[in-house]
């Protein structure tokens, strides 16, 4: 996708769990080419905040406000189409291998796609990307992550701990995603505590 | 576009099916089961004559129902539970439209039910001596009523998914929801095998109105899941 602009703001973002107020009043405005770090211990709420701007889950209270080319795209349906998410707790279908994986959810998308064998090698699995993913070590499923997170090319990468069981290689593949998405005008935020990946951080906000 | 994204969606059930043959497997087991017993427990009935084929029509009707009922609670009403479970539904909520997914997923499961019915429909009729007199009247009942299920277990089973007490839900959402089909199929079923017609009578003449009531159910059981589905969805 042609990124011209994008614009993404949090206001007064809230999120409740019963009594218990994970985010509160979070204000955030983040442009194109932005790298933001969402720091803070576990269980403080990054997960949360990341699963938010994603439109996976509903604020109690606040806005999540997208515009991508002057368009508004905050509407929970278009904002998910906007995002390339990575996550723990995103899985893919183990009976189909990272090709089928990927073409599948190639084809329900209306948005234009990356040739597949070229993205699935670009993270490192050109070789087996034939294999079912269920055969996969956690490494290789978050390579293939982080290929469906670059399938439609973003305009926000939503990257929740994405170098977790990532060898070297794998880890610089992380870094060389975020230095392209930040090239090509997008925004990335980063929910980390890899120090590689926390010194690409340009400005954070904490949790907790 | 949402004609493709539909169909990749049922596609990718079937062959993610195919592959685990998790509710194929549950699917299988209990109709092989459910034909047993019924041979065994009906061996000794005299199913011959008049009054016998006359029972034997009105145990099969009820027998294929009760079958289907169950079957399509076992596989069907996990199409979106094995997603949650399986953390693979972000993924699919980040990728796809609700309505394409409920209508993915409802071919998926209706074509399963289909299969189900391949197989529990004849064998039972022929285990129970039952000849059909309106074959084709009775392959119209089982499509229809088999597509009103699958909206029905469809949407249930993404109501249920959301839950934590699933197994329970389902039975009690869907039963209630699907008794008009049941009256329907069942009520069909006994008119297209030929249950107190002479067979002469043109199926059409006398029962044409259950092939209605059957197609009314179906399409407002899509209408009201298309319909409904978003929220379920989205919330």
């Amino acid at each position: 996708m042609n990124l011209m602009t994008v614009e993404l703001t949090l206001a007064s973002l809230t999120k409740r769990y019963g009594g218990r107020k994970i985010l509160n009043k979070l204000e955030l405005t983040a442009a194109g080419g932005e790298i933001i770090g969402v720091f803070g211990p576990n269980g403080s709420g990054k997960s949360t905040l990341l699963r938010c701007i994603a439109g996976l889950l509903r604020p109690s209270a606040g806005d999540v406000k997208l515009r991508v080319n002057n368009a508004d795209c905050s509407a929970p349906a278009l904002l998910r189409s906007m995002v390339g998410y990575v996550s723990p707790e995103l899985n893919l279908y183990p009976e189909l291998s990272a090709r089928e994986n990927l073409q599948f959810f190639a084809a329900v998308t209306s948005r234009p796609s990356k040739p597949i064998p070229e993205l699935l090698a670009h993270v490192g699995l050109g070789k087996r990307l034939d294999d079912p993913i269920g055969n996969y070590s956690s490494g290789m499923r978050q390579r293939v992550r982080l290929a469906l997170a670059a399938l439609h090319e973003p305009a926000i990468l939503l990257l929740d701990e994405p170098g977790l069981a990532l060898d070297e290689a794998g880890q610089e593949v992380v870094l060389t995603m975020i230095r392209e998405q930040q090239k090509r005008g997008g925004i990335v935020i980063l929910a980390t505590n890899d120090q590689r990946e926390r010194e690409l951080v340009q400005r954070h906000i904490h949790v907790g | 576009m949402w004609v493709k994204e539909t169909l990749a969606i049922a596609g990718k059930e079937l062959r993610t099916e195919w592959r685990s043959r998790v509710a194929l497997a549950s699917l299988g087991l209990f109709v092989a089961c459910s034909i047993a017993l019924v041979a065994l427990s009906t061996a000794r009935i005299p199913l011959n004559g008049e009054g016998g084929k006359e029972i034997g029509s009105q145990i099969a009707a009820a027998l294929i129902w009760i079958q289907v009922c169950f079957a399509s609670a076992m596989g069907l009403g996990r199409a979106f539970v094995v997603e949650s479970e399986r953390g693979t539904m972000t993924a699919l909520r980040l990728h796809t439209r609700a309505t394409a997914v409920w209508a993915g997923k409802f071919i998926g499961n209706t074509l399963l039910l289909l299969g189900v019915c391949v197989i529990t429909v004849p064998m039972t009729c022929g285990v129970l001596g039952v000849t059909v007199k309106h074959p084709f009247a009775l392959i119209a009942v089982v499509i229809l009523a088999a597509i009103g299920m699958g909206a029905v277990f469809t949407t249930t089973g993404a109501l249920v998914a959301q839950t934590s007490a699933r197994g329970g839900l389902l039975a009690a959402l869907s039963f209630p929801v699907l008794l008009p089909a049941f009256v329907s199929g069942v009520d069909g079923t006994l008119r297209a095998i030929g249950w107190r017609l002479s067979a002469s009578s043109a199926f059409l003449d006398t029962s044409g109105g259950i092939l209605v009531q059957l197609l009314s159910y179906a399409v407002l059981a899509i209408a009201a899941s298309l319909l409904l589905f978003d929220a379920i969805w989205n919330d």
